[in-house]
């Protein structure tokens, strides 16, 4: 996994478990996207204890071509709000 | 010691599992539980883990999910799957740890006995025996008495073609054989981490082609709001803090059957099996030997001696084997041993020839004081 680096925006898939996003995170590394595994925001995570990639602007599209499993994509403002994209 | 109890737990173990396990005991703290250093190197190892293990036995690593033992995740597939009065044909070498299991549940199992080291007739018994009504198939890929090796693949055609879910136990042929969830298409495969994968003891996988119900609920890390389990695996069966030290001494020991090959592994037990089989057949003893169909498991006994008394005899002379009914008295049943039981010498990748040729004088040394 690699940093996204200090952006204003950035871009949240979630997942339920760690492992699908481990997996997520296996296969964004062989392609070189840049992201980085956390603890979805709990804002955002209503059951609870969540995994999401959050990657940056650039990262976003070719992230999303090559992601399956996730449950949904937020993004991340600078102030820190969460906003989900439809899919 | 000369080590040939390897059926029942391999003792030498490659020393990176070891090091592995100490290395995880100081750093990796509770994965998937936060996002600290410490459980994101748990999380890491765990994964890495998982990922491997799906690598070597045709699956996703998602499909993989982590145990206790091959008992643990023989119970899981057996309870997924089987209900009281459910009919479920098994082979005649089965250990407890799956006829336990359905005899608790109330299950009828129709064994498909005898055939030891006849693949065909072992075919041919299964193709009579799965009926429509069977719930499920339980096939020991390996048995851990005799090392007969089933016809696996065959028999997981049929259950594909009949419909019929299939549970494998891999206890003896995980690390030594070939295998995939995915070619065989099984329902779950079983397998412990302690014996040809290398790994500590507490350890084991279960490969999942569909969704387990849980044995135990609990914390997961996963929709903690609900009262329920996960539907997805493998949260939905590991619940609780995993034995992350464990996983990682089994990632140690995954390690080390990658790369030195199942094939380089099953040539190697097959060289000491071959030997081990000639040399005691040479000294006069009953030994049940199938050749191709035979893993680098060999039983054996001595008319008119006590198998116990054998084995110990070995272990006064610093040869660690087993006898009696290895927990599998449905195997000796087919095999005719059940009043008697056997001995049983198993090898392992760190066994080596010249092992062997110290198991053979030590036979010879025992035999001579029998005879006096």
């Amino acid at each position: 996994m690699s940093g996204e680096g200090s952006k204003l925006k950035y871009y949240c898939f979630t997942f339920r478990s760690i492992t699908r996003a481990q997996s997520a995170s296996r296969r964004l590394d062989a392609l070189g996207i840049r992201h980085t595994l956390r603890r979805t925001p709990k804002s955002v995570s209503p059951n609870g204890c969540g995994y999401c990639l959050r990657v940056g602007e650039r990262e976003f599209g070719p992230a999303r071509a090559q992601l399956v499993g996730y449950q949904a994509i937020y993004l991340q403002t600078a102030s820190g709000a969460m906003e989900e994209l439809s899919s | 010691m000369i080590y040939l109890d390897n059926a029942a737990t391999t003792l030498r173990k490659p020393p990176t599992v070891a090091a592995a396990v100490c290395e995880a005991l100081r750093r990796c703290a509770n994965p998937g539980r936060g996002d600290h250093p410490a459980a994101r190197a748990a999380a890491e190892t765990v994964f890495g883990a998982r990922a491997l293990a799906a690598e070597l036995f045709g699956a996703e690593p998602e499909q993989v999910v982590f145990t206790m033992n091959a008992t643990h995740g023989l119970n899981l597939a057996i309870r997924t799957l089987v209900r009281p009065g459910d009919r479920v044909v098994v082979s005649g070498f089965e250990h407890n740890a799956v006829i336990r299991p359905l005899a608790a549940l109330g299950a009828k199992t129709v064994a498909v006995s005898g055939f030891l080291f006849q693949p065909e007739q072992t075919l041919a018994g299964f193709r009579a025996a799965v009926t429509p009504d069977t719930r499920a198939v339980v096939v020991n890929h390996v048995s851990n008495v005799f090392g007969y090796i089933q016809p696996l693949g065959e028999i997981a055609v049929l259950c594909r073609e009949r419909g019929v879910p299939l549970i494998v136990d891999a206890s003896q042929s995980a690390g030594a054989f070939p295998l995939s969830l995915r070619g065989l298409g099984a329902a779950f495969i079983a397998m412990p981490g302690h014996k040809g994968l290398y790994g500590p003891q507490g350890t084991g996988l279960l490969l999942c082609g569909r969704l387990p119900e849980p044995l135990l609920y609990g914390g997961t890390g996963s929709l903690s709001r609900q009262t329920q389990m996960p539907d997805f695996l493998p949260d939905r069966a590991e619940a609780g803090t995993l034995n992350v030290p464990g996983i990682a001494g089994l990632a140690a020991g995954l390690r080390f059957v990658k790369q030195r090959g199942t094939d380089a592994i099953l040539r190697h037990e097959s060289r000491l099996r071959d030997r081990l089989c000639s040399a005691l057949r040479e000294e006069g003893l009953r030994v049940f030997s199938g050749e191709q169909m035979q893993s680098g498991v060999v039983s054996f006994c001595r008319e008119g001696v006590d198998c116990e008394a054998l084995a110990e005899a070995y272990a006064q002379r610093g040869i660690a084997i087993r006898a009696g009914l290895h927990c599998a008295p449905l195997a000796h049943r087919s095999a005719g041993t059940e009043e008697t039981g056997t001995v049983r010498a198993s090898v392992s990748a760190m066994n080596t020839p010249a092992e062997i040729e110290a198991f053979v004088r030590a036979t010879r040394e025992i035999l001579k004081k029998t005879e006096h």
